[in-house]
């Protein structure tokens, strides 16, 4: 195999673009305890290609994208709904991740064919990313980058005190609409290259692996791109050479930097500059 | 002149089925520090949010500077610099004093509008009104509670409010840290601005406030300080036994305590 070979570069990209857009909005997902919505949102989106395959739209890589999309928009946006209305967020998501996850496991034992083109959106099929789907990637990448790049001061806001930032006048709950939104976009046009199961892994561990190095949430966001970019080309890397699955061995590897990064965090060591902060303050 | 910074009519709110305050009324005086005292769940912490229309009444109508909260939500919240209560923070969080600070402006103005040295002259100035220029770029979570909650005034007062709304600023903070808010509170009104305090420690503040407010629920009893703080109105409030003392010139409250 050529190392200039389209095919293998379209492999590389659609990596690179799924780890860098998982790995940016993750940042808000670890920051924010909403691990279970990018879990669920996985599975709405598992659903909503089971659908399209269902549907025999197999051969139509964009409608099965924009039908994961809506089915993954949908479960944020009832999530959401059921959160303002009291229900707390991540019992809201266990009601509606269970409902979308039915609705897969019916869709999926209805398909008499393509079975395997379903286990590579259960497990990812990288290797089999068609150019519509890297263009998918392409768009929500720089969409991602778009909308996070102008409202990350406000991102950062509700992050941090999110009453705070609705008593300044920040409209809280659209963002928080948005955000979710941008989770279930992200978690969709990522389905192909990672699966509805390990797409979760890459969201998580790479924000989780950042965040032991820095107290600054912009350079947790440049980190968590980097550990992923890096899990991402190592594991394919290592998938090549061992033959194995390239979307597992990504997850190894980003859930590996994620191990060895809280082991090494110099947060978990004694803070000297706070011993002395706290001992000037007595 | 505008005469009172807030202005309750009837407001009752409700959480669900709980009642969080009943048939509030009273008009808070511009240019004046004010106390809100009651015991915990007595409603101060449901009363500031209301006045930031964080918290919709079911009855009654609230006025912030003579504006209806309902119909000028955003215009209001312009005007108010909010300190809420520490510990609704995730001190996880990667942020430094600054990112804290600097969020006091977003309300105010749109930040990808004014310059990054706007925003750094802004944050620098409300940094040295609480005496924590030094701790610039120190993450917010290296800090103690006492800076803390100096950073967080310093949030409200970056975008140079009208009116502070701080609930329960003293919790949690040691006594220098105290000190120095208390000053700070009391040179904003010099200047002209209005302060609204919840606390449940009245003492520290007994020398300073202006105008006090005993709530349980129900407004028990507001107006001037001196006609508000006796042992009848606080023993009614907290079902308990006050009693005042007077130690090197300054007034104390002991409440509950029969020894006293």
């Amino acid at each position: 195999m050529k190392v200039l070979d389209p095919y293998l570069i379209q492999v590389f990209m659609s990596a690179v673009l799924a780890s860098v857009i998982c790995s940016i909005i993750g940042v808000f997902i670890v920051l924010r305890g909403l691990s279970f919505v990018g879990a669920g949102s996985a599975h709405a989106s598992l659903a909503g290609a089971s659908l399209a395959l269902f549907l025999g739209l197999v051969n139509q890589p964009l409608a099965t994208i924009l039908l994961a999309m809506a089915f993954a928009i949908s479960m944020a946006l009832f999530t959401a709904y059921l959160s303002d209305r009291g229900v707390k967020m991540d019992v809201a998501v266990g009601v509606v991740f269970a409902l979308y996850m039915a609705l897969a496991v019916i869709i999926i034992g209805m398909i008499r064919e393509y079975s395997s083109t379903v286990w590579g959106y259960v497990f990812g099929d990288i290797l089999g990313v068609s150019s519509i789907e890297l263009m998918a990637l392409s768009v929500t990448a720089i969409a991602v980058m778009l909308i996070i790049g102008l409202f990350f001061d406000a991102f950062k806001f509700i992050t941090f005190d999110p009453e705070g930032a609705e008593a300044c006048g920040l409209p809280y709950k659209t963002l928080n609409y948005v955000m979710l939104v941008l989770i279930a976009v992200v978690t969709s046009v990522s389905l192909k290259c990672i699966g509805a199961i390990l797409v979760f892994t890459l969201i998580v561990t790479p924000a989780l692996s950042a965040h032991q190095f820095t107290h600054k949430m912009e350079n947790m966001v440049i980190l968590s791109v980097i550990a992923a970019v890096f899990s991402s080309i190592t594991g394919l890397v290592i998938s090549f050479v061992f033959n194995i699955s390239a979307s597992a061995s990504i997850v190894l590897v980003s859930s590996t930097v994620c191990m060895a990064s809280i082991a090494l965090s110099p947060k978990r060591k004694l803070c000297k500059e706070c011993l002395e902060i706290k001992i000037f303050e007595r | 002149m505008m005469k009172y910074a807030v202005e309750f009519d009837k407001v009752t709110v409700a959480y669900e089925d709980r009642i969080a305050l009943l048939d509030v009324s009273f008009k808070i005086p511009c240019n004046k520090f004010t106390c809100i005292l009651g015991p915990n769940g007595a409603g101060k912490t449901t009363l500031l949010k209301t006045v930031l229309g964080l918290v919709e009444p079911v009855t009654g109508s609230v006025k912030v500077f003579g504006k209806e909260v309902a119909t000028h939500k955003s215009e209001i919240r312009k005007l108010i610099g909010y300190v809420p209560q520490k510990d609704v923070m995730d001190l996880s969080i990667p942020v430094t004093v600054k990112d804290v600070v600097s969020m006091g402006l977003y309300g105010r103005y749109s930040l990808m509008l004014i310059s990054r040295r706007k925003i750094m002259e802004k944050v620098s100035k409300a940094l040295k009104i609480v005496g924590l220029s030094n701790l610039l770029e120190t993450p917010f979570s290296h800090l103690s509670g006492g800076q803390q909650q100096r950073v967080l005034i310093a949030r409200a007062l970056v975008k140079s409010p009208r009116m502070l709304i701080l609930d329960e600023p003293f919790s949690g903070i040691d006594v220098a840290s105290r000190d120095v808010i208390i000053k700070v509170l009391k040179e904003f009104v010099d200047k002209g601005g209005t302060v609204i305090m919840s606390t449940h420690d009245i003492n520290p503040v007994l020398d300073y406030a202006d105008y006090i407010m005993l709530l349980n629920k129900s407004v028990i009893t507001f107006g001037p300080k001196e006609e508000v703080m006796n042992e009848e109105s606080l023993s009614r409030l907290y079902g308990l036994k006050t009693r005042f003392i007077s130690l090197n010139g300054r007034k104390y409250v002991f409440i509950g305590d029969e020894s006293a």
